[in-house]
């Protein structure tokens, strides 16, 4: 053992006789370290669980406040800032995208008519007093007059949503009878809106929800309270009456009164039941009938895209239908590839700006109709007369792989404009091979075969260039039209084709968002 | 030290008492491995607490065959050498010496160095630098090969060899003064 390893063995066992007296602090020390790294578990436990239930309610949010905008967008009828006179008045009101969709309240004397087109919803005010709901105006002097009718649809299979009323701004008093002879006849009676005086802010109320069987909605009111100042207004609406007609009406009366109380004085929303209204009584409609003082126009307004939050990217496919202009033929003047065809494929996009995006995507499409060969074979055999055995190529349907390139401009949250380049690249064909024989103008030994592919002669590049228009239908669904001009010849010009087959056409397609944050 | 294998069964299912009674028995070894790595008594406690710590976690996983004692106290070494990678805040200074020939006389040391307590030898290999008292515990007290403490460390095996040749001639140097002035 050399001196080192001496060294280190006294060393050693110099430091294993070492004793150190147990510390109770040290372990109580320990004891709060054993217990913090226990507790992680359950934290996590509970932290996941924390998580889970707050992903389950927001997903339940989620879910709820979809439907419930979606309800909510499809039915609210809007009507802003209308100067409201008894004899020249016009009304405005929003469809579901916010469009003002010319509601003109024409009046001749006593009669009115107001076609309100939201969804499946027309509502109709005629001087009809089949049937009313009376709106009597606590803080109104004037008392309105509807009388509301129902219309019947005879046939049990088809829903059809009418809704009549008349409104008679000049009379003291007001009746309501609604009738209803069908039980498959949906009544959807809107909400008639109107004054006495001139200086009042109209509110339309379009309900948009029919009620099954004899069941009838027909809501009225008038906002006394647009004066100057933000009074409270309320109104009350009577209890709608049905009586009992023919065979199967019955009478219904609801006691229950609806007060409809707003202090925005610029906008009251009513907002109505889900748009088909089937299997709701009276008192869902009463409960869910209920005004809001959201500002629905704050959505529409100019400070739309400050107010929102900017999105990033979106992703989403693509499918419709294009239909081709169609180009010369190579041997007569007349158009081929004239007709339908269609396209799918997927985008993704990013946000330039919250108004501007650029996309690409792959698409694929195709382009029928093709009847014209745009290749043909002679040959000429002359014996003791002429044979000539000819074949033609035709290329019925060509498919093709695209990358469509595009940048959007939002005009409005609901439509944008952009441009596009789509370059696509042929995969595929369906061609008929036709070769017979031409004996002294006798035409023998036809045949007709059909085969995959494609042939030389046939431009494998095509690139359009597109102008495209998009409105959103909801908020996942959008429809898309497009023009797009081909730059591209199909066909590679030979001797015998000179001609230019460009693609020249328009494309309808319906888009739906995959992801739009 | 004999640790019943009901001890550690109770250990495993977190019995408190059982815990408490296993740290009570291993806690004077394992902090003549700690006092060693680390600078001063609470830095030491703070370790055998992390080390002890890791014991629990993994006791799962001990096989009896092993000895119960040689398993914790490479646990506890691990952990201190963790706790020194952590607390590493700059590359010791070093000089890569392939081969070191230590031809020092030790026969006077190792008298002397037979006479000190061990509470001094604990001090004098305190105040060893860092590094340095990394390897020679780790060799000299801990068995590990050069090779092997050049993969805990992340030093090679001859800077290893060197800071070994250098903590020796700290602690023979200092045994020598110690000694002198106990004279």
């Amino acid at each position: 053992m050399s001196f080192e390893e001496q060294f280190d063995k006294i060393l050693n066992n110099k430091l294993n006789e070492s004793d150190f007296p147990f510390d109770e602090n040290n372990w109580e020390k320990a004891k709060n370290l054993i217990e913090a790294n226990r507790v992680v578990p359950t934290n996590k436990s509970k932290n996941l669980l924390f998580f889970g239930l707050a992903f389950i309610g927001i997903l339940s949010l989620g879910v709820f406040a979809y439907f419930q905008l979606n309800n909510t967008a499809s039915n609210v009828v809007v009507v802003t800032n209308n100067t409201y006179n008894d004899k020249n008045s016009n009304l405005q009101s929003f469809n579901d995208e916010g469009k003002v969709t010319s509601n003109t309240l024409v009046e001749n004397s006593n009669t009115k008519i107001i076609n309100l087109n939201n969804n499946n919803l027309k509502a109709e005010i005629v001087n009809d007093k089949k049937s009313a709901l009376n709106l009597k105006q606590e803080t109104s002097n004037a008392i309105i007059e509807n009388k509301n009718t129902s219309s019947e649809t005879n046939n049990s299979n088809v829903t059809e949503t009418n809704s009549y009323s008349e409104t008679t701004n000049s009379k003291n008093k007001s009746e309501s009878t609604n009738s209803n002879t069908n039980k498959n006849t949906t009544n959807s009676l809107p909400t008639n809106t109107s004054s006495n005086n001139s200086q009042n802010k109209l509110i339309a109320i379009n309900s948009n929800n029919a009620i099954n069987g004899n069941r009838m909605g027909n809501y009225n009111f008038k906002n006394k309270s647009f004066q100057k100042n933000n009074t409270k207004i309320s109104s009350k609406i009577n209890p709608i009456i049905s009586k009992k007609e023919n065979n199967s009406d019955e009478v219904r009366k609801d006691d229950k009164n609806l007060e409809i109380t707003s202090t925005n004085e610029e906008l009251l929303i009513y907002q109505p039941l889900n748009s088909k209204g089937f299997g709701i009584n009276q008192t869902q409609l009463n409960n869910e009938c209920k005004p809001t003082n959201a500002n629905v126009l704050a959505i529409y307004d100019n400070d739309y895209y400050k107010n929102t939050k900017s999105k990033f990217n979106f992703l989403n496919i693509e499918v419709g239908t294009t239909y081709l202009l169609g180009w010369n033929s190579a041997n007569n003047n007349s158009k081929d590839a004239v007709g339908l065809n269609y396209y799918a494929g997927l985008n993704y996009g990013i946000y330039i700006n919250p108004k501007t995006s650029i996309s690409a995507g792959i698409q694929g499409f195709n382009i029928s109709n093709i009847k014209q060969s745009f290749y043909t074979a002679t040959k000429t055999l002359y014996d003791f007369g002429s044979t000539g055995s000819f074949t033609n190529i035709i290329t019925n349907s060509m498919y093709y792989v695209a990358i469509p390139i595009k940048i959007n401009y939002a005009l409005s949250p609901i439509s944008k404009i952009g441009l596009g380049v789509n370059t696509a690249f042929l995969v595929g064909g369906r061609n008929t091979i036709e070769s017979y024989n031409l004996f002294d103008g006798v035409k023998t030994n036809a045949t007709s075969t059909t085969n995959k592919g494609y042939y030389e002669g046939v431009n494998t590049k095509n690139i359009t260039l597109s102008a495209l228009y998009t409105r959103k239908l909801t908020k996942r669904f959008a429809l898309n039209g497009e023009f797009m001009y081909g730059l591209s010849d199909v066909y590679i010009n030979t001797k015998n084709n000179v001609t230019k087959q460009n693609t020249v056409g328009f494309k309808l397609g319906l888009i739906i968002t995959l992801l739009d944050k | 030290m004999n640790i019943q294998p009901q001890l550690i069964q109770l250990c495993i299912k977190h019995d408190r008492k059982a815990e408490y009674d296993l740290y009570k028995q291993i806690y004077s070894y394992l902090m003549s491995i700690c006092v060693r790595y680390s600078r001063d008594t609470d830095t030491a406690n703070e370790s055998l607490n992390l080390g002890y710590l890791k014991i629990l976690t993994n006791l799962q996983s001990y096989k009896p065959e092993v000895p119960f004692k040689a398993w914790i106290r490479r646990v506890m070494v691990n952990t201190l050498i963790d706790e020194y990678r952590k607390n590493k805040r700059q590359k010791e200074h070093v000089t890569y010496v392939e081969e070191y020939y230590d031809n020092s006389d030790y026969s006077e040391v190792n008298e002397a160095l037979s006479k000190i307590s061990c509470e001094q030898i604990h001090k004098l290999i305190n105040e060893l630098p860092n590094a340095t008292k990394e390897v020679f515990n780790l060799y000299v007290i801990d068995g590990y090969t050069h090779k092997e403490i050049g993969g805990l460390l992340g030093i090679s095996e001859g800077t290893s060899k060197w800071h070994l040749s250098e903590a020796r001639q700290k602690l023979k140097l200092k045994i020598e003064q110690q000694t002198l002035s106990t004279i």
